[in-house]
């Protein structure tokens, strides 16, 4: 123990691109000592360095733990293929950017699940640390292998290699994991002593304390519970926003990163309610921060990380109540020290003037709105209640106020779609384009740009469309055709994603354990970094399917019954079943729902007893 | 508006921070340290520094030079002892002063470079060294965007105090640096290694002053 690579990694890191996401001693690290500690965490971002650095909940559960004395934190980051080539050459196993020192002397390694495609690279993470990928090679206690974040709504395809899971939010749930661990481990207890213990803490899904029946045709039958364990296992949500902890530093990185800014977090969960989205539906019930706590974050930030944009995230941040208090805060300070006020996820529909002139006051970033399908109808089957006359409307006041390119996001495969739709995405755009020629002012000698990015729909579990099937390779390749002919203006430019990614992404959202086998064998054929264009080979993992004995279609493409019990139903994310088939049966009528604030729709977040569903207004529109 | 010159230390694990990466550093630690250093104006406003002298990745220094302008009356010292509480482990500021000399009157820099092997030893790198330097000539390939050129290295660089550490070969190298003409140590060390070739050779170069054509200090 204590062996540290800092001279080894001489040899080697020359040898690689951006060696300096490799050797740690960023600003505001927290580098501590083995000695002063009793518990060492692990904090594993499945991808690269670049990607990895740019997640907000990491920064968070970082510094949380760093805050308390016994604690120590590290960063640990999928490392690129070449670095990998040179470590596995020189011996150099996975080691944590603040001691340079090998993980698996580590007691817990903590991975976060934002996407499917980053699975196989939780693996290959394992693997390149030296600890047993399978869970059940693990005998002692430490390392735990412990999993959060979005994917864990539905973690049956990662049963076999991941200890623990954390359903829903990490702020209390994972400092009440680690002390249990620290009590347990002076003890000398055992790995099973442990798990059985944890289980019973509200917000913690130990996989091996649950068995699986199938029917013949390959459906669940039952999910059972040993040992006393919860069923179903109910997610864990902060209650209080404004009293949560939030960093005041961020870690500082040298090499550019995707999203290089301060990322203050403005709300968690959404009221739109739009009928493909997950993230919307999972992080229920809609909670908002007070714009002081808002102002003081991005404040801190800033100070501490010298960073010149502070970016308001959230999943809608124009819902947010009190939005223009907000800015007209910031805007105080951030005018005059040259910060940069970014929004992204903004809604057209209330996408105001006032809101624009805020935001471009320092720097014009870009703009970018997801109308998502190309026809009223199909917008009213995916609940995304937009209208065209509001879609132009903040298009024409982006181009007023000097902005002559607009992004325009939309997906393909969406539920009673037809062609009519799919060439509905054009005729939106090339109207955009008429738009900005029929205004008097606008800026000579520029012309206008519209950019459609088209995504693959997946079905995603605890969404209305949960029960949809994916379209198959041959309607997406059609679709796509026809979008393509469709368009004959340069003004207008397509993008559309892969569709072997879309397929893949969307047997394993809905997978069940039996993926887990699956899994390994497509990480041991060289499956890692799946999202990665150059480095994703659909055909190994339809190999690993069939030497399992799987047809993925069977999780894409089937349209699953109403009563079907789907392999995430002991997970309890307080989204009611019915809620969701009424939803569905509403799509396939084209009927809308309204907003949270307008009308409580009943999807059964009101059970957690906080947010927007016991939210005082006067008026409700 | 004043014209500052800011020396500081890249040093440690800083040296594999990149040039470009360099540049956005040092301008967030300007701003955490609440120095008023000039911005430009338009698009994307940001803090306006000039390099004197571009060092390589995987290069450490003592002696890194970069210009800024300020329209304030923040003393150098209180600059100096702001931005030492706000830079990353690995980069320190030794002084700012009034910029004197153009960054044109800059003609040599100064290097410590250690090399080191691990099939070898420190003795038989010593007279592995001596035999090549030993050489007439020892030719090298610069590569520029524009052009290749073929250049004599026993012509243009000087390599005195040859000593060594343990297993490490240390030695002083001074070579031109400027805009005239600029030799990498790199085309030295790969030179040698070429012509003492072995599995993952280990080189170390330590930049430690920048001169100029009159042998003077460049300040």
């Amino acid at each position: 123990m204590g062996m540290n690579y800092k001279d080894k990694l001489d040899e080697i890191l020359m040898q690689v691109q951006k060696p300096s996401c490799y050797v740690g001693g960023e600003l505001n690290s927290v580098v501590k000592s083995g000695e002063e500690v009793d518990f060492r965490f692990a904090f594993c971002f499945p991808d690269t360095y670049e990607i990895g650095m740019s997640h907000l909940g990491m920064k968070i559960l970082y510094s949380l733990l760093n805050k308390d004395p016994h604690i120590w934190c590290e960063r640990v980051f999928a490392p690129a293929r070449d670095m990998e080539e040179q470590m596995r050459r020189h011996g150099i196993l996975l080691y944590g950017l603040e001691s340079l020192e090998p993980i698996k002397n580590c007691d817990m390694i903590g991975f976060t699940m934002q996407y499917e495609l980053s699975y196989t690279n939780v693996l290959n993470m394992l693997d390149l640390a030296g600890v047993p990928v399978l869970a059940k090679d693990r005998t002692d206690l430490a390392p735990l292998v412990v999993a959060g974040g979005p994917c864990v709504c539905n973690p049956e395809p990662l049963v076999d290699f991941i200890d623990l899971f954390m359903p829903g939010e990490g702020e209390e749930v994972l400092p009440e994991i680690c002390a249990l661990f620290r009590e347990y481990k002076a003890q000398g207890k055992s790995k099973e002593e442990y798990l059985r213990a944890v289980a019973q803490i509200e917000g913690v899904y130990v996989p091996s304390l649950y068995d699986v029946a199938y029917h013949e045709d390959g459906t669940v039958k039952a999910i059972t519970a040993r040992d006393g364990a919860p069923n179903p296992v109910r997610k864990r949500i902060i209650h209080d926003l404004d009293k949560v902890f939030y960093p005041e530093e961020f870690v500082v990185p040298f090499s550019e990163i995707v999203h290089d800014r301060a990322m203050v977090e403005v709300l968690r969960g959404c009221i739109r309610g739009c009928r493909f989205c997950q993230a919307g539906f999972i992080y229920r019930p809609f909670r908002e921060k007070s714009h002081d706590t808002l102002n003081r974050d991005s404040r801190s930030l800033c100070d501490s990380t010298g960073y010149d944009e502070v970016s308001l995230t959230s999943l809608s941040t124009s819902d947010y109540s009190e939005i223009e208090p907000l800015l007209d805060e910031l805007l105080t300070w951030s005018e005059k020290e040259q910060v940069n006020l970014s929004l992204p996820s903004l809604r057209i529909d209330n996408f105001s003037e006032e809101l624009i002139e805020k935001i471009s006051r320092v720097k014009k970033s870009g703009l970018t709105f997801a109308p998502e399908a190309g026809t009223q109808r199909l917008r009213d089957v995916i609940n995304k209640n937009i209208d065209e006359k509001e879609i132009f409307d903040s298009c024409r006041l982006a181009f007023a106020a000097g902005y002559t390119s607009v992004k325009l996001y939309f997906m393909m495969g969406l539920p009673t779609e037809t062609m009519e739709d799919i060439g509905g995405i054009i005729d939106l755009a090339q109207r955009i384009v008429g738009e900005y020629h029929r205004m008097p002012n606008r800026p000579k000698g520029k012309a206008v740009h519209v950019s459609v990015s088209v995504a693959v729909f997946v079905p995603k579990p605890f969404t209305p469309f949960e029960f949809e099937p994916q379209d198959t390779r041959k309607m997406i390749e059609e679709k796509v055709k026809y979008l393509l002919d469709q368009n004959n203006s340069r003004k207008i430019s397509v993008k559309y994603h892969d569709f072997d990614t879309s397929f893949l992404e969307a047997v394993l959202a809905r997978g069940d354990r039996r993926l887990s086998p699956v899994i390994y064998r497509a990480w041991q054929k060289g499956c890692s970094f799946d999202s990665w264009q150059e480095y994703f080979h659909f055909d190994r993992w339809m190999e690993a399917m069939a030497e399992c004995g799987l047809d993925p279609a069977f999780y894409a493409n089937r349209t699953r019954p109403y009563d079907e019990i789907a392999p995430w139903s002991h997970m309890d994310y307080f989204i009611d079943k019915n809620f969701l088939i009424r939803e569905n049966k509403l799509a396939h009528d084209s009927k809308t729902t309204p907003h949270c604030r307008r009308r409580c729709a009943g999807c059964g977040a009101n059970r957690l007893k906080g947010g927007v569903c016991f939210e005082k207004t006067e008026d409700v529109v | 508006m004043r014209k500052l010159r800011m020396w500081y230390e890249k040093t440690g694990r800083a040296r594999y921070i990149s040039h470009l990466d360099m540049n956005r550093c040092m301008q967030r630690a300007i701003r955490r340290a609440g120095v008023p250093a000039w911005h430009t104006r338009g698009f994307n406003p940001h803090v306006y520094l000039t390099f004197a002298l571009p060092l390589s990745l995987g290069y450490e220094s003592t002696c890194e030079i970069l210009d800024f302008k300020t329209e304030s009356d923040m003393s150098c010292e209180e600059m100096t002892e702001r931005l030492n509480g706000s830079l990353p482990p690995g980069i320190r500021v030794s002084r700012i002063a009034p910029a004197q000399m153009d960054v044109s009157a800059i003609a040599e820099a100064v290097y410590t470079v250690r090399l080191r092997r691990e099939d070898t030893d420190g003795e038989t790198l010593e007279e592995r060294f001596n035999a090549f330097w030993a050489e007439e000539e020892i030719l090298a390939v610069k590569k520029t965007k524009k052009r290749e050129t073929t250049l004599n290295l026993k012509e243009l660089v000087q390599v005195s105090d040859l000593r060594r550490e343990e297993n490490t070969l240390c030695f002083t190298l001074h070579a031109p640096a400027g805009n005239e003409l600029t030799v990498n140590p790199a085309l030295l060390t790969d030179a040698f290694w070429a012509f003492f070739p072995g599995e993952n050779p280990v080189t170390l170069v330590t930049r430690t002053a920048c001169r100029t054509a009159q042998g003077e200090d460049f300040v």
